[in-house]
């Protein structure tokens, strides 16, 4: 887990340009005239080669952490994209759709077949549904009145 | 369950990474979380620790709200508050609470249920903010220890009277006069005031006001399901006696619980009133527990897995409110709308899962305890009644005034919400409402 922490992290780190684009595309739209007559619409092309290190900086001179470090954008974005994938995407996704498909959870759907099959043998051979002596009245110990003494009887 | 400590124990060699820490810690719960299809009574089993239903699903709640801990208490490593030292406590508590729910011996569960005390008061006392966080902590500890060494007591008698600690093992008691009695009462006190119950519930607001967020969080996430589940335990070896006495409990319960709903409408301090309603929640689920009917026994578990994860998100939103304003207070915090509209739906979510609507698990909890108390005595509903109506108008009470209004005028600048933040809540909110869906998962 921690090897795997430190190749994100490394391979975020290295390819920094993941993060922002390779190629910006820095269009002017103010068409106003200025001292000429004709109108000049500059269109610059900026490369963000690996060279320009101080531009990088200034995109992320307005970064808004995501919360989970307040110092390092990199660390940032991956603790943001390792904390979600595992939190949500397996915790939430993977462990709810294994709990919402578990078979027969707690032999729920075993015990009621098996009650509608006892009820249906019960009701062929004309038994009541439950037998009055389920528990035989010999095998019943009830304790005497001077075992039980000034206890009370709750029911 | 080794399987679970010691991923745990190996992840304190990492408390210097807080990333590392932080996805760990969700890994393990989606391994846990992994581990329920499970048909036979007791599983997982070695080392006398082995989980059965009731003890999944507070492990389960443990390691999420420890996860959830991680990502909200960023606070911490933001200023480099001892950030290595904060994780190692988090882990320290994370395993007591492993091994208090997992462990199939009455002592081993009693260690481990005091030793998750500590981290808690290093806690409370090394991150707290302010200074009444002392007597905070001192009214905890001591509240918990005076009425748990009873315990020990009737728990060593036990040993020597049946001969062994181990909990499936245990057989009722036969009653023998009095002294029967006096062990009852001094082996349920201790659960009676971890619940905690209305007479000896001072500690509460005190720590949980006092505590940072992590305190907060795992205080009202998971320590206080620690007098459930150890009453739910304790209760089979005291069943005739518990019959007698269940009347007290639920009595004091109940009308404890309207007091205190009535105390909370005249709360100001955000943190104090949702502790104030956690006290609410939690006798509820007394009464659920001594009553010892299924359904009661089946409510109690959906509620404390509700409202560990309902309160403990409050209390995010609480603390968010908090880091921004530097204040607690209701009179200070108010309009939040204006400032943060996004948190303004966790906000409604979190409080109307608070005051059990549907679908959230509180809904199912309460309304599965309502039923339990109704069919013990029909008496009970008019304890319930206002209870049940308090809880809503208080909850909507905080809700309304910290959203709603005016923003308070000294209020400068507030930052909006981060996805962390988001996240946190998120993930407390999605289980709630979605796990009454298949609510079989938490039941008993």
């Amino acid at each position: 887990m921690a090897a795997l922490t430190r190749l994100g992290a490394l391979s975020l780190r290295l390819n920094q340009r993941l993060l922002q684009p390779s190629v910006v595309r820095a269009a002017g739209i103010s068409t106003s005239k200025k001292n000429k007559d004709t109108v000049t619409v500059t269109d610059v092309i900026t490369d963000h080669g690996k060279s320009k290190t101080e531009s990088s900086e200034a995109a992320s001179k307005n970064w808004i952490s995501w919360g989970f470090d307040h110092y390092s954008q990199v660390e940032d974005n991956s603790t943001m994209h390792m904390t979600f994938f595992v939190a949500v995407t397996l915790c939430l996704v993977t462990t709810g759709f294994v709990w919402s498909y578990l078979p027969d959870f707690r032999m729920r759907d075993w015990a009621q077949r098996e009650a509608f099959l006892e009820l249906r043998r019960r009701e062929a051979l004309g038994l009541p549904a439950i037998d009055p002596d389920l528990v035989p009245l010999d095998k019943i110990e009830l304790p005497d009145d001077e075992e039980l003494g000034s206890r009370e009887i709750i029911i | 369950m080794l399987k679970f400590m010691i991923p745990l124990v190996v992840l304190i060699k990492y408390s210097k990474e807080w990333k590392i820490v932080q996805v760990g810690m969700f890994f393990v719960s989606f391994i846990l979380s992994l581990h329920c299809y499970h048909n036979f009574y007791l599983f997982s089993v070695g080392f006398n620790l082995g989980m059965d239903y009731i003890s999944y699903i507070m492990i389960m709640l443990s390691f999420w709200v420890v996860s959830l801990i991680l990502i909200s208490s960023q606070k911490v490593k933001k200023l480099d508050n001892f950030n290595s030292m904060f994780i190692m406590v988090n882990i320290m508590l994370l395993v007591f609470l492993v091994l208090t729910f997992s462990s199939m011996d009455y002592l081993m569960f009693y260690i481990s249920f005091e030793a998750s005390l500590i981290p808690t008061l290093i806690l409370i006392l090394g991150w707290g903010y302010q200074p009444e966080r002392i007597q905070a902590g001192i009214y905890m500890l001591f509240y918990t220890l005076a009425f748990s060494l009873p315990l020990l007591v009737s728990l060593l008698v036990y040993y020597s009277v049946s001969g062994s600690l181990i909990i499936n093992l245990s057989s009722s008691l036969s009653g023998m006069g009095y002294v029967s009695k006096l062990w009852y009462i001094s082996t349920v006190l201790a659960f009676m005031v971890k619940l905690p119950m209305f007479m000896f519930h001072l500690w509460l607001p005190k720590a949980h006001v006092e505590a940072p967020i992590a305190g907060s969080m795992i205080l009202a996430g998971v320590l206080l399901k620690l007098g459930g589940y150890g009453l739910i335990r304790v209760l089979i070896m005291f069943q005739e006696n518990n019959k007698e006495f269940c009347w007290l409990w639920v009595s004091v319960s109940i009308m404890g619980g309207v007091y205190i709903s009535l105390v909370c409408m005249r709360q100001v301090d955000m943190k104090s009133l949702i502790a104030y309603s956690s006290v609410v929640h939690m006798s509820l689920v007394l009464c659920g527990i001594v009553i010892f009917s299924w359904w009661g026994l089946a409510g109690c578990m959906i509620l404390m897995v509700g409202h560990g994860l309902c309160s403990s998100g409050l209390f995010c939103l609480a603390n968010m409110v908090y880091e921004r304003t530097g204040s607690r207070s209701l009179m200070v915090n108010k309009g939040l709308l204006t400032f943060m509209p996004s948190m303004g739906l966790w906000w409604f979510l979190l409080s109307v899962s608070n005051m059990a609507s549907p679908p959230s698990l509180n809904l199912m909890g309460e309304i599965m305890l309502i039923l339990t108390m109704l069919s013990w005595s029909k008496l009970t509903i008019f304890g319930i009644s206002l209870l049940s109506f308090f809880s809503a108008s208080y909850t909507l009470y905080m809700y309304s005034l910290s959203q709603h209004g005016v923003f308070y005028n000294s209020l400068y600048s507030c930052c909006s919400g981060k996805v962390n933040e988001y996240l946190s809540l998120f993930l407390h909110w999605l289980p709630l409402n979605i796990m009454i869906l298949n609510s079989t998962l938490v039941m008993i």
